[in-house]
């Protein structure tokens, strides 16, 4: 019983497994000798991760970052959640409203990076407003309509027996736009990651979109591979955080709907 | 994924047309945005914020008309527009035959998964400095840059557009021995269509953000350097004309998008 359900997994890791790993070895195998300056050696560029990672370098950058990118995004959440709840609670607050939500989510978030780092300098602070602005959008968006998609009478409910304002946007309100809200904040998070990479680029004297530019200024290519591929992992380790944390807190959610 | 708000009431020919309801509408709307732009312009002159960061309107709004009229400033607007479609277009012929394969066959679905989650993640923008060493700044490395960011979102929507299948009807199609070819144009395509159309959305305001990323860095023509150009001259009401002119883009192409798919998926959104 035991063994078979271990073979199982087994099998599953295998069939998940053997595609990205084949590549990884195809990788490392032709870049084996290579003199290519713009292909080093996937070894090298592995050594390289480890080695500044080990020397604090790039650990340091991607503290950097990962502070900016919390510190904009909770801000985002918090700011967008409750904005969410007062406008998608008022029908003709939201209908008012319409063509500025429309036009700041249409906004190409990158093109305020400029302006915006222009002007306030190279530090965190504007990092971190962009960042903000970025996340807002998005989960802004999906509180509207995770309150707009609150049942009616539920509502009614609520108003019948009086129930005070503070319970009902807790109790209520807030746990039924959950899982809305919960998409919305992934949405953020990857369009997050963009404008925190894409603001260090821009100008900045740390993190890891700093480190992958300043080591191409400096034609160390093997330090740009490596920096692009830890972007790519931070990406897909933040993603598959985010869903688990978003399965663990809505279980309830996730069960309701399952029958 | 539901991002849309949806709007309330249909456009009317003419204002006499409209119901009560939508004039009320309409009105509420015009005053929230005079109102914003009569708030921006008193801070502006209470000098709130640095005039850098905060221009004034009326500069702003003279430094559009300047450029709506000079064709030469077209052409920037023509170039990010063109990187963006094109790359769209290059994405969708990659992503939807791909993942339409990946999410019918079960055993290619779960090998690549790792790497669609890994792909999907990814910010493109991170690639850019390895972009302009292999290919230089270039309108080609701009393409190749919006091309990928397109293409995972589009991918993504497919292959899970493609799996979504009602157990019902594909036990009916089995029974009734209806061939692969009728199965995939008859019942697979218009099944993965509307989620296709969502990836597509997806993929051009992210397609738009990679143009004006590149456009910003490696200074290829387009919105994006213009924004870096102005703010480096210290022309901050120029800048904010080309961020507004930014925005109204991805509100035009959105709406685009919006009215194609209503026409095509008429059948999907009838009930």
């Amino acid at each position: 019983m035991a063994r078979a359900s271990i073979m199982r997994i087994a099998c599953e890791l295998a069939i998940s497994l053997w595609l990205p790993a084949g590549l990884f070895c195809l990788w490392w195998y032709v870049s084996k000798d290579s003199t290519s300056t713009y292909f080093p050696a996937l070894s090298k560029i592995v050594s390289t991760i480890g080695r500044d990672l080990a020397s604090g370098r790039l650990l340091g950058d991607l503290v950097y970052s990962g502070v900016n990118l919390s510190l904009g995004l909770a801000s985002a959440s918090v700011l967008a959640i409750s904005l969410g709840v007062l406008i998608g609670s008022n029908r003709n607050v939201l209908d008012a409203l319409n063509p500025v939500i429309q036009f700041g989510r249409a906004l190409p978030q990158v093109a305020l990076i400029p302006v915006v780092i222009g002007v306030l300098g190279i530090g965190t602070a504007p990092k971190v407003y962009l960042i903000a602005f970025s996340c807002f959008w998005p989960i802004l968006l999906n509180a509207i309509d995770g309150v707009l998609g609150i049942d009616p009478t539920r509502l009614d409910v609520a108003r019948a027996y009086r129930v005070p304002l503070r319970l009902k946007v807790t109790k209520l309100m807030l746990p039924a736009a959950a899982p809305q809200i919960a998409v919305g904040i992934r949405v953020a998070l990857a369009l997050g990651v963009i404008v925190m990479v894409f603001s260090e680029m821009y100008g900045s004297t740390e993190g890891i979109g700093y480190y992958i530019l300043s080591s191409s200024f400096s034609f160390k290519i093997p330090e740009v591979w490596a920096g692009t591929i830890v972007v790519g992992c931070i990406g897909y380790a933040l993603g598959v955080t985010a869903l688990a944390i978003e399965r663990r807190a809505l279980d309830w959610y996730y069960r309701s709907t399952a029958d | 994924m539901k991002q849309q708000l949806v709007l309330a009431h249909k456009p009317s020919p003419s204002w006499k047309g409209l119901t009560a309801h939508a004039r009320r509408s309409a009105l509420r709307r015009v005053v929230l945005v005079a109102s914003v732009l009569i708030g921006w312009r008193i801070l502006y002159a209470l000098e709130v914020l640095d005039s850098a960061l905060l221009p004034d309107p009326v500069e702003v709004a003279a430094e559009l008309g300047q450029i709506l009229t000079d064709p030469s400033a077209w052409q920037a607007l023509f170039s990010t527009v063109c990187s963006a479609v094109a790359g769209v277009v290059i994405g969708a012929v990659f992503g939807i035959p791909a993942g339409m394969l990946i999410g019918r066959i079960q055993w290619l679905f779960r090998s690549t998964r790792f790497i669609v989650d890994f792909g999907r993640s990814f910010p493109v923008v991170a690639l850019l400095p390895v972009m302009i060493l292999l290919l230089g700044a270039e309108f080609r490395m701009k393409l190749v840059v919006v091309s990928l960011a397109s293409f995972w979102p589009i991918l993504v929507q497919t292959l899970h557009g493609s799996r979504r299948m009602d157990s019902v009807i594909s036990d009916t199609t089995r029974i009734y021995r209806i061939s692969r070819m009728q199965r995939i144009v008859r019942i697979i395509m218009p099944t993965a269509l509307p989620y296709i159309a969502t990836g597509i959305r997806i993929s051009l305001a992210l397609a738009i953000v990679g143009s004006i990323a590149v456009e910003v860095l490696a200074r290829v023509p387009g919105i994006g350097s213009e924004i870096a150009k102005a703010q480096l001259d210290g022309a901050a009401a120029l800048a904010f004309a080309w961020i507004a002119i930014a925005g109204c883009l991805g509100m035009a192409l959105n709406a685009g998008c919006v009215a194609i798919d209503k026409r095509v998926l008429k059948w999907h959104y009838r009930d």
